[in-house]
């Protein structure tokens, strides 16, 4: 086996296990498989970012690829999954399903989340449009059963919103595959190569036409639709609060992430063939908006795991922004807001999960003085906030400040003011209901009784806490690999 | 067969393909939508026949043969499980009414041609000048989804959606890669039947079938 392989074993993997749980169901045995086959996802990141560092590019036939920016999606994916993995097994314990039904089970539970790592691995590693969107369709199909798995009818309606916006856009996203095919092989690609990203790139030079203008304005609205982009982001507040608490720490700190990855490989196109500004004028104006609409929403929000979804809105948003900005230095700092905001939100989803099993509720007023029912909890949730409104030492500060010095650079003025304003009022909503949770008085008849958390979930918190500091305070290391990954689009520092 | 034969075919197929997504819009019973589903997805099916024919391409034909039995049997199969065999059988609550539809899909298809007109001046060939019927059909499919309240509804008009895009990419390209296209056919009997099986929740959760009942988690 070539280390090529690995980018087909580790798409493969994660299905064998979920068809391993579907026939000797969860238990300790298919439990370590589950963490083995994220493990691998790790492993691979490794080899493909050693590998890139040396100018290789790692191909499977012509379907998968593996350079820095695919190391660095690896990465996050894996860290993130064995975050949510561990966190399942306190879940499923607290809310075994209907056991006599696969999709409420916890065997269905897992084999689900197999599925779904199956099919963000696929997206990141995919090197072919077509198999990319067979990926993040795949991402959606998996996640309804995950989402509603409470078997709540707020769940289900949750998950059916999720499965027709995000299904409706990623099939226009298919239709944009379609179009850009069409105009490739129109412009002498071969039908073999002309859904290949890195021939596709190669090759953009000779596709200015309006069939490829048509094609990518159709997959930037199909994969926007999947980052939870304006207008198109209705569905992700209702999902991320709704699902299970490790569901949407995968959901919210990768898959929007990934989706996001997508859209950067897809700029890349745009860039070389009809021009950055039509692509970016139009992602710009969806980004900012994504802000705004976030903040306000923040304001007024009165349930703590909306709050964070929204958060993820906004961190999305910024995303976007950095994309359309398409610098040296935006696509380095939006690299850094993947990651950072990826553990992150994997941190704070996961203790709102405790917080939830708990209290047995999601709204703001109802958590109160959880610096003192659980001093642990509450430093986790402190630690994962601070992250997320991008205080230093974290790495969302480095995010931030590069992709705002992107928009200084490029006289993107007005737009830095709107998002710095947006961002600001996000901060403060954020760190309002934040202090109000953490030391609140606790109203009169509102439970008192201190938080429980098991040790090893207290450990698995602890160690994706202290990755998160250590990230942000190696800033050598971590602006090495971001420049890589930023090379790996072809824009270099 | 003959240039000739193959294009009088292939427009009329084409043709028979956005008569059946037409009539949808105007059917209010939900079995009879399903049922004009299936036409639709055999007309899809002889789309991909006829050019594999006339490519004499072996794969295209095979791949026809799997739209056959997933978009023709195995989806309007599993959509008829989701509406009731007992009760409301009927799109008896539209945002738009039945006269008003017709008007709306007449405006559609004429919008489709302008639309559509710069990527058929790009490669002008017969096949690609039908491309404005594909489009037509999508932006109904569209039109329904936005306008339906019946979860049934919604489902057929995203499985009228999908097909849709696989009656463009055969006036296009003769189909996308086959590993692509067999990918994205999993993927929409996957989505289908999971669909189906959270209307089934909602269902024996709300006792609704309309979309409208679904407000629980506004803002």
């Amino acid at each position: 086996m070539n280390a090529s392989d690995l980018l087909g074993l580790i798409v493969l993997l994660p299905i064998l296990v979920s068809v391993a749980l579907y026939f000797f169901g969860w238990n300790g045995a298919t439990q370590k498989m589950e963490v083995v086959s994220v493990l691998a996802i790790g492993v691979a990141s490794v080899v493909i970012y050693l590998d890139s560092r040396h100018g290789k590019l790692l191909q499977f036939h012509n379907l998968l690829s593996g350079d820095a920016l695919t190391a660095i999606l690896l990465g996050l994916t894996c860290v993130v999954s064995t975050m949510a993995i561990l966190a399942s097994r306190e879940y499923l314990e607290r809310h075994p399903g209907d056991q006599t039904k696969l999709v409420q089970s916890n065997k269905g539970y897992a084999m689900a989340m197999q599925i779904f790592i199956a099919a963000m691995t696929l997206a990141v590693v995919s090197d072919n449009l077509g198999l990319t969107w067979v990926g993040i369709e795949a991402t959606t199909i998996s996640t309804a059963f995950l989402v509603a798995h409470k078997a709540t009818t707020k769940a289900s309606e949750a998950a059916w919103k999720y499965v027709i916006i995000c299904s409706f856009g990623i099939t226009i996203a298919f239709f944009g595959t379609v179009i850009l095919y069409f105009s490739a092989i129109n412009s002498g690609m071969s039908p073999a190569n002309a859904l290949v990203i890195h021939d596709l790139v190669k090759n953009a030079s000779h596709m200015r036409n309006n069939a490829t203008t048509l094609g990518l304005g159709l997959l930037l609205i199909g994969y926007a639709t999947k980052v939870g982009l304006f207008p198109f982001h209705t569905w992700l507040a209702d999902a991320h609060s709704q699902a299970p608490a490790p569901v949407s720490a995968l959901m919210s700190g990768v898959l929007l992430s990934v989706a996001g990855g997508v859209l950067l490989r897809i700029s890349e196109i745009s860039r070389l063939s009809i021009g950055h500004k039509v692509f970016s004028d139009v992602l710009m104006t969806m980004g900012v908006a994504t802000i705004v609409i976030a903040a306000m929403l923040l304001v007024r929000q009165k349930d703590y795991k909306r709050l964070y979804a929204y958060s993820s809105l906004e961190n999305m948003g910024l995303i976007a922004v950095g994309i359309a900005v398409g610098s040296k230095i935006a696509i380095y700092g939006l690299i850094i807001q993947i990651v950072g905001h990826g553990i992150s939100k994997g941190i704070v989803f996961i203790t709102t999960g405790h917080i939830y099993d708990e209290l047995g509720d999601t709204s703001i007023d109802s958590l109160r003085s959880l610096s003192h029912r659980s001093p642990i909890l509450a430093t986790f949730a402190i630690i994962g906030t601070v992250g997320i409104l991008g205080f230093p030492p974290f790495l969302l500060f480095g995010g931030e400040t590069s992709i705002a010095f992107g928009l200084i650079r490029s006289h993107d003025i007005i737009a830095l003011i709107i998002v710095a304003g947006a961002l600001l009022i996000a901060a403060i909503s954020i760190y309002r209901h934040g202090i109000a949770m953490l030391f609140g008085p606790v109203g009169p008849g509102q439970d008192t009784r201190p938080f429980s958390i098991k040790t090893r979930a207290t450990l698995m918190l602890f160690g994706a806490s202290l990755l998160s500091l250590l990230l942000g305070i190696d800033g050598p290391n971590v602006t090495t690999i971001a420049r890589a990954g930023a090379n790996a689009i072809g824009v270099s520092l | 067969m003959s240039v000739g034969s193959f294009t009088s075919l292939f427009y009329f197929d084409i043709g028979a393909f956005l008569f059946f997504t037409m009539a949808i819009a105007w059917r209010k019973s939900l079995f009879g939508q399903v049922r004009l589903l299936r036409a639709n997805a055999i007309a899809l099916f002889l789309l991909g026949l006829l050019s594999g024919i006339y490519a004499k391409d072996a794969a295209l034909i095979g791949l026809s043969i799997v739209i056959l039995l997933v978009r023709a049997y195995g989806i309007p199969t599993i959509i008829a499980r989701a509406i009731p065999h007992s009760g409301d059988q009927w799109e008896s609550t539209r945002v738009v009414n039945t006269t008003a539809s017709i008007l709306i899909v007449a405006a559609i298809t004429a919008f489709a041609y302008i639309l559509t007109e710069p990527l058929v001046a790009l490669n002008p060939t017969k096949r690609i000048a039908s491309l404005p019927v594909g489009v037509s059909a999508l932006l109904i499919a569209v039109f329904l989804i936005v306008t339906r309240r019946r979860i049934a509804t919604q489902l057929i008009a995203f499985a009228l959606f999908d097909n849709a895009i696989s009656a463009c990419a055969f006036v296009l390209t003769e189909g996308v890669p086959l590993v692509v296209e067999s990918g994205a056919l999993l993927d929409v009997l996957l989505l289908i039947f999971v669909l189906v099986a959270l209307a089934s929740n909602m269902r024996s959760q709300t006792q609704s079938m309309d979309i409208a009942e679904l407000r629980e988690l506004h803002e």
